[in-house]
């Protein structure tokens, strides 16, 4: 039987009360070891998703639970309590402190974990030497390109040991290389038991990922809007109803230059 | 699988925290530090100096007999007691009692026919209301004269011995001079004997000082009552009322003017440091946004605010108090106490850290999400 951790159920946002939502009846679960892509055009609410699921935005309908207990409905500080210990979270941009040294940046969220100083430096050190960054740990983040610092933004999210990361288009803005270091690392958490979850444009990400959550206008009844860049993702199902799983063509390179693999898109 | 940490920051690393947040925004932690250095330095020079200046107005008033309560049997008659000088003094709102007996004309015990002075027995301790010119204190048997009765008998250095009553059949070595420049200034023209033995010999004035002015009334109401004397109602217990109204005018007109300089001063001050945080913060919401993210509280947030301007106020209050002593020391003016400065550092860094408190509040409010979403 599948465990969850983390669950989205009926949940509906909007960042103003006149406009219209965000998201609307999202319904979701997120178990340990699972990697789960949220997908869709910009602007539909991928990234929404991954901060209301944080706690960072309070749902205006629907709930988020945190095993089995209402996490969306606990004070700001409890939220924050939670979010330091059990969530890690790597931003689109990698959001490094420009005044810090690379290595104090992946220490950074043991601070607010409450993780002794002299215990993260050393497990910051073996996470940059296992994002390949490590001959670069006394460097600015002005001084490392951006796929070095989304690199150690990965290791600044997995450092305390969460039992959920959140990545928000992680991969967006790097080359293949950083791309691939980057997904390994998520993928390698997925594999020690912790639940990851990513917002992302790239339907290669999401072939690699355990369930898939689409939340494209057609998936969700309306009229599908014409793609011109055949951006549409494998084996995708109505998002805000229903997860599954992605193709098992899936290939063993997604982050190698080429055409992409034809796939196609899935309508509710 | 579960998170490694507790969730709650330490104190200490939150701490760290604002000290690196300090360092790497210099601007604003230098601004902050410039404000208050300024506002101490202000307020140092100026309130302080008129502070000091209204002590020293107050202890010459105090100098002049608004402490001094005088118990005195002006027609000899009383029969008070030298035993009333140790049991005056030994009240805890007394800081020092002293006695004079009888006065009698005495002269130069080489130079008999001479020219006169008064010459007293004294009771209590002399050190406390004359200051030491030559020589040195009397003991039992010895005196000390004034400077001017010391010229009046023709003393060499200071030093002889003085004669009385009809056929100066009583004498003292004079072991040195005094100068009386202190409370009891109607000493300075007397030879003052030690007795040698005297808890029983009758004294004509006793002369009290209270330990403050606020005291002085209510040890005029008791002296009376402690005084040993075979007639109390013979005696007139006075204290200068007069002089002590005027004390305390001038001392609250001064504190006032000096209270209200200093009051602008630190309001300007955490105004000025409320502006400069507050701008700080919101060159800063990426980093505060991005902390909310790794799980900062709104409280954590708060914490490294207040203690950046903590560290910046206090760095600045040093500096600013160190530059005021340089000034004092070049001007050769006369510095505050350590008690008032002490005072106002407390003050001045309290006011930036309470100035803080609404940048540090906003900061906590920012919605985290405004700053995470790249445009």
């Amino acid at each position: 039987m599948r465990s969850v951790i983390l669950e989205a159920r009926a949940l509906a946002f909007s960042y103003r009360s006149s406009d219209e939502q965000v998201l609307k009846d999202v319904n979701a679960s997120f178990g340990p070891g699972e990697v789960t892509s949220v997908v869709g055009p910009s602007g539909c609410g991928k990234s929404t998703l991954l901060y209301v699921l944080a706690g960072l935005l309070t749902p205006g309908a629907g709930q988020v639970w945190l095993d089995g207990s209402s996490f969306s409905g606990l004070r700001d500080g409890q939220r924050s309590a939670i979010r330091a210990s059990q969530i890690g979270f790597v931003f689109q941009d990698a959001m490094l402190d420009p005044s810090r040294s690379v290595v104090d940046n992946a220490c950074e969220s043991a601070v607010f974990s409450g993780i002794r100083r002299q215990e993260a430096r050393p497990r910051a050190r073996e996470l940059l030497a296992t994002m390949g960054v490590e001959n670069r740990d006394a460097h600015r983040p002005g001084e490392i390109s951006g796929g070095q610092a989304q690199r150690v933004a990965v290791c600044r999210a997995l450092l305390p040991h969460p039992r959920i990361v959140f990545a928000d288009e992680p991969t967006g803005n790097l080359d293949p290389g950083s791309a691939e270091v980057v997904w390994a690392a998520l993928r390698g958490a997925a594999d020690r038991g912790c639940c990851v979850v990513v917002a992302t444009h790239s339907p290669l990400l999401a072939r690699e990922s355990d369930q898939i959550i689409d939340l494209s206008p057609h998936s969700l009844g309306l009229p599908e809007t014409t793609s011109s860049n055949n951006e549409s993702f494998p084996s995708i199902a109505g998002p805000n109803h229903l997860v599954t799983s992605p193709s098992d063509d899936a290939s063993s390179s997604h982050f190698a230059t080429g055409p992409t693999p034809p796939v196609g898109g899935v309508d509710v | 699988m579960n998170g490694d940490g507790t969730g709650r920051p330490r104190a200490w690393a939150l701490i760290r925290e604002a000290l690196i947040a300090a360092l790497s925004r210099p601007v604003a932690t230098v601004a902050v530090a410039l404000v208050t250095a300024l506002t101490c330095a202000t307020v140092l020079l100026t309130t302080g100096r008129a502070v000091r200046a209204q002590e020293d107005v107050v202890s010459r008033l105090d100098n002049m007999g608004t402490l001094l309560i005088a118990a005195s049997d002006g027609q000899g008659l009383a029969g008070m007691m030298a035993s009333s000088v140790t049991t005056v003094g030994s009240m805890p709102a007394v800081e020092w009692a002293f006695g004079l007996g009888a006065a009698k004309d005495g002269h130069n015990a080489a130079l008999p026919g001479g020219e006169g002075v008064a010459a007293r027995p004294f009771f209590g301790d002399l050190r406390s209301v004359v200051t030491l010119n030559t020589g040195r204190w009397p003991g039992p048997g010895e005196a000390i004269a004034s400077t001017t009765a010391a010229a009046e008998l023709g003393l060499i250095d200071g030093v002889g011995g003085i004669a009385y009553g009809s056929d100066d059949s009583d004498s003292h070595p004079i072991v040195g001079t005094y100068r009386a420049d202190r409370v009891l200034k109607s000493l300075a023209n007397s030879v003052l004997i030690e007795p040698t033995t005297w808890q029983a010999a009758p004294i004509l004035y006793l002369y009290a000082k209270a330990i403050d002015v606020s005291w002085v009334d209510r040890v005029v109401d008791a002296v009376p009552s402690v005084i040993t004397a075979a007639t109390p109602a013979g005696i007139t217990v006075e204290s200068p009322q007069a002089l002590r109204d005027a004390r305390g005018q001038i001392s609250s007109d001064l504190a006032a003017s000096s209270r209200y300089l200093m009051l602008a001063t630190l309001a300007t001050g955490l105004v000025l440091v409320a502006v400069t945080m507050l701008a700080a913060v919101t060159d800063r919401k990426a980093d505060f946004g991005r902390r909310r993210a790794l799980g900062a509280s709104r409280s954590a947030v708060i914490v490294v605010v207040m203690v950046q301007a903590l560290v910046a106020a206090l760095v600045g209050a040093a500096v600013g108090v160190g530059c005021a002593q340089v000034v004092n020391a070049v001007a050769s003016a006369s510095s505050p106490s350590l008690a008032f400065t002490v005072g106002l550092v407390v003050l001045a860094v309290a006011c930036a850290v309470v100035a803080a408190v609404p940048p540090a509040i906003l900061a906590s409010l920012r919605d985290p999400v405004r700053v995470l979403r790249v445009p």
